[in-house]
């Protein structure tokens, strides 16, 4: 944890910068749900940072600040409309090969049951149920109340239940592999849901 | 900048049954769904985060677009410059 960044042109700070990136990323990517958006907002994330480093309080979590300064460029520069895209336009995600049958077909229907979340709940179940935050981070990072962020959880969590329960997926898992083959030169097997090489003789 | 203002922030208001109860309520539909049957609220909150966790660890395992690696040389080099 940054103890003592004073600007974003000492090299600790940009040490701290590239331990947070790929996580910078998989956040960017949950909110955008294209990789495209994602890696403009995580650009416009550093060079924010660096302009801010002097805002940085040391002892205190490095990763939930920069995720603020990324959610702040999402949701208040507009980019939350221009990111907008139906399920069937989105770059999200994609499984890598799991290690049963079983669990690539839950994995698959649990994917398409997250990206069918609203913004607000696939966000607060990045933060703090994949991310590590804490919910008191995650409630800094959303500008929130604490007990906003553990009802935001609970919803969220109810959501997947009633998507994944009730088979209420808008994609079936035929499409979702069709649609994947067609945007990542992969494909994802109809049956299993996993992604495999689409280029070994297809 | 200000990235520590609040938004006014009152807990949302869907809560008039507790957590527990939502728990075991989502424990009942999953358990009575498609899914695999899961012994206790606690195991179905525990597939959901490895679930979530796989979905995060695939990105976070990409390597760095190489636009962010050229912005850190840039970032490195001016560092150098100033000392």
């Amino acid at each position: 944890m940054p103890q003592s960044i004073k600007s974003g042109d000492t090299p600790e700070f940009q040490a701290h910068l590239v331990d947070v990136l790929p996580h910078l990323s998989a956040f960017s990517r949950s909110l955008t749900r294209r990789r495209d958006q994602a890696d403009d907002l995580v650009n416009d994330a550093i060079v924010r940072a660096l302009s801010a480093a002097d805002q940085f309080q040391p002892g205190t979590n490095f990763k939930a600040w920069m995720f603020t300064i990324l959610r702040n460029l999402y949701y208040n520069e507009g980019r939350k409309n221009r990111g907008i895209v139906s399920l069937d336009d989105s770059d999200t995600m994609t499984p890598a090969v799991l290690p049963s049958q079983q669990a690539a077909l839950e994995f698959c229907d649990f994917r398409r049951a997250f990206w069918e979340l609203s913004d607000d709940h696939r966000e607060v179940l990045i933060l703090v149920g994949a991310s590590g935050l804490s919910y008191e981070e995650a409630a800094e990072v959303c500008n929130c109340a604490i007990g906003t962020i553990k009802s935001r959880v609970s919803r969220a969590r109810n959501e997947l239940v009633r998507l994944l329960a009730g088979d209420n997926l808008r994609m079936s898992r035929t499409e979702a592999a069709a649609k994947a083959e067609l945007d990542a030169g992969s494909f994802l097997d109809a049956d299993t849901g996993i992604k495999a090489a689409a280029s070994s003789g297809s | 900048m200000t990235e520590t203002k609040k938004e006014a922030a009152a807990p949302d208001s869907e809560m008039s049954i507790s957590d527990s109860d939502m728990t075991q309520r989502r424990w009942r539909q999953l358990s009575n769904g498609r899914l695999p049957g899961f012994d206790s609220p606690a195991q179905l909150d525990n597939w959901f985060d490895a679930q979530l966790v796989q979905i995060y660890a695939e990105v976070v395992s990409e390597p760095l677009p190489k636009e962010f690696l050229d912005l850190l040389d840039k970032l490195r080099e001016k560092s150098k410059d100033n000392n």
